[in-house]
């Protein structure tokens, strides 16, 4: 098992899921990322458990579904409502969004609520180094993707390594950390190791900004 | 290109390298260290446009949320230089990849301060100002915001000036703000000390000076990345100062490598150090800062110690190095860490 995630009490991954968006939506928030939409919230979750790597970090979730539309983790969306209701998530810009096909779906946008979240916040910082080390690399990571523009974060996966590789067809399981370690995307992060000046004292921040920013390169017509 | 980069085999890395080496490497800085110098290195690269504006005020806050007032939207790469600055006030992150803004600020500069303290609230935050409009363009960080003008650093645009005597004025500045007695540092920071009273030095008192001087040079050296715990063949390597050339990041001029070294009398346990061991640290301390600059083709090589010995014996503890370091062009200097305030005034420097 390479990822971090619970095989068997539901209640603690549920916890653990929560923590996650918290930290999540604090970073976005810290970036200047808030409010933030249902699917690209989903798409930086995916990069965070795919990068985590290069932060020597597990992943926090290690597989998932590959979808035309991109990453969607529905235990993941169940604990976003969760903490809808429980006032610890702002849910804003309510709206129906056109899908392909003439499917529509509900789409909001997501910003924590600090009344209710920063003793969350408080409390995982005292918790462990852990969870500090985990705060800091999901900050440093939405830092990088801020270089993005919206529309570049929601078209993303057409060219992340993982998420884009041809051998994984559509409605299949993209497995990077749970049974399989192939991730093409913690590789190229880290490949700017071999290549940089800096070398082996290239940092793992670095390796973010600079795996966005070729991710970015790509998106925009460069190989 | 090796395979197992899967559908990225054909990726053009070297390229985004030059492009973005270095963004990032500030990763653990302080927020408001980082802010500052990031500003700054966009302000040079959006500088060296020539139909950038330089008739108005630039201004940024270290405050990434967007504020009410704002109705254009999130500008992402602002880092890239390409994205007009000036006569607007810009709400960033501490890596300044991307920012809101408020349009139009020309004219009344009063206006603006008054627009950013009582209008939108954020005295406060970490901020800098930027006028193109001087003969030598300069830039004013206020670390504690807009409301607190007293506290005011200034600087040009133009490269910073690294030489022997600007990194030992640096240094010098944190050990007076930081380390020269035991109260010195800011409340509730580690302390370098594990008995003051005592003279025994804490465990980590060489790694928490190394965090110290990072940021500090980090934050004066602002076109400059400083590097730490490098392994190199030669050993690990405390700090090493090096300068990337805007136009082609891979490009690396390495200007300093810097040894620390913690002398004590005591460990942080209270046991003795034997008397001889302090010459053979320095001794060593010079052979590793001539392997590093070899090995690095660093311009400068310095032995930095940080004296935390219950006497204070002055410069002699270099007698026995000082013509091999002035041979092989390493610097010397030493600080002294005063164990007590009382020690410090009895010392006659107040």
């Amino acid at each position: 098992m390479l990822s971090q995630t619970p095989a068997g009490d539901p209640h603690t991954a549920s916890v653990r899921r929560r923590v996650r968006i918290v930290t999540l939506l604090d970073a976005a928030n810290h970036a200047g990322m808030t409010p933030m939409p249902i699917l690209r919230f989903h798409a930086v979750a995916y990069l965070a458990n795919v990068l985590a790597p290069v932060w020597q970090l597990d992943a926090h979730d290690g597989r998932l579904l590959k979808r035309r539309g991109g990453p969607f983790y529905p235990a993941l969306q169940k604990d976003l409502d969760r903490l809808t209701g429980m006032g610890l998530v702002h849910l804003t810009q309510l709206r129906h969004q056109e899908e392909a096909r003439g499917r529509w779906r509900l789409d909001g946008s997501y910003d924590l609520n600090y009344r209710f979240a920063s003793p969350v916040l408080d409390c995982l910082q005292a918790i462990s180094d852990d969870e500090r080390m985990t705060r800091a690399y999901i900050c440093e990571l939405l830092l990088a993707l801020s270089s993005l523009s919206d529309d570049d974060i929601d078209t993303a996966m057409q060219e992340d390594a993982t998420y884009s590789d041809p051998q994984v067809t559509e409605g299949n399981v993209i497995d990077f950390a749970e049974w399989s370690d192939r991730n093409w995307t913690a590789t190229a992060a880290e490949h700017f190791r071999d290549i940089l000046p800096s070398g082996d004292r290239t940092t793992p921040g670095e390796q973010l900004h600079l795996y966005v920013a070729h991710l970015h390169r790509r998106l925009h017509g460069a190989r | 290109m090796p395979a197992s980069l899967g559908p990225w085999a054909d990726a053009d890395f070297v390229t985004t390298g030059r492009l973005h080496n270095g963004i990032g490497a500030d990763q653990e800085l302080p927020a408001s260290v980082r802010f500052r110098r990031n500003v700054a290195k966009l302000l040079k690269r959006r500088h060296s446009v020539e139909d950038a504006r330089r008739d108005s005020l630039a201004v940024f806050i270290l405050s990434p949320r967007r504020p009410d007032l704002v109705t254009h939207p999130r500008i992402p790469m602002l880092d890239n230089g390409r994205t007009e600055v000036v006569g607007r006030i810009w709400f960033v992150n501490e890596a300044v990849r991307t920012g809101h803004y408020i349009e139009d600020i020309s004219g009344d500069d009063a206006l603006v301060f008054d627009t950013i303290c009582t209008q939108i609230g954020l005295g406060d935050s970490p901020a800098v100002v930027f006028d193109p409009r001087l003969a030598t363009p300069e830039i004013r960080f206020y670390p504690d915001g807009l409301s607190n003008g007293d506290t005011c650093i200034v600087h040009a645009i133009s490269d910073t000036y690294v030489s022997a005597d600007t990194i030992n004025r640096v240094v010098e500045r944190i050990y007076e703000s930081s380390f020269i007695t035991p109260n010195a540092g800011v409340p509730g920071t580690s302390s370098v000390w594990q008995d003051s009273g005592q003279c025994w030095p804490s465990r980590n008192a060489e790694a928490i000076i190394q965090a110290h001087l990072k940021t500090g040079l980090h934050a004066h050296f602002f076109d400059c990345d400083v590097r730490h715990e490098q392994p190199s063949k030669a050993g690990r390597l405390d700090l090493e100062i090096e300068r990337p050339d805007p136009n082609d990041y891979f490009t690396i001029t390495r200007l300093a490598v810097i040894e620390l070294k913690v002398l004590r009398s005591f460990r942080y346990n209270g046991r003795a150090v034997r008397d001889d061991a302090i010459p053979r640290w320095i001794t060593k301390g010079v052979g590793q800062v001539v392997a590093y600059r070899i090995e690095r083709h660093a311009q400068m090589g310095f032995l930095m110690c940080f004296d935390m010995r219950d006497t204070d014996t002055g410069e002699q503890c270099f007698s026995h190095v000082s013509s091999l370091a002035r041979d092989r062009s390493v610097c010397l200097s030493r600080w002294f860490l005063y164990n007590s305030s009382e020690a410090y005034r009895a010392a006659g420097l107040v």
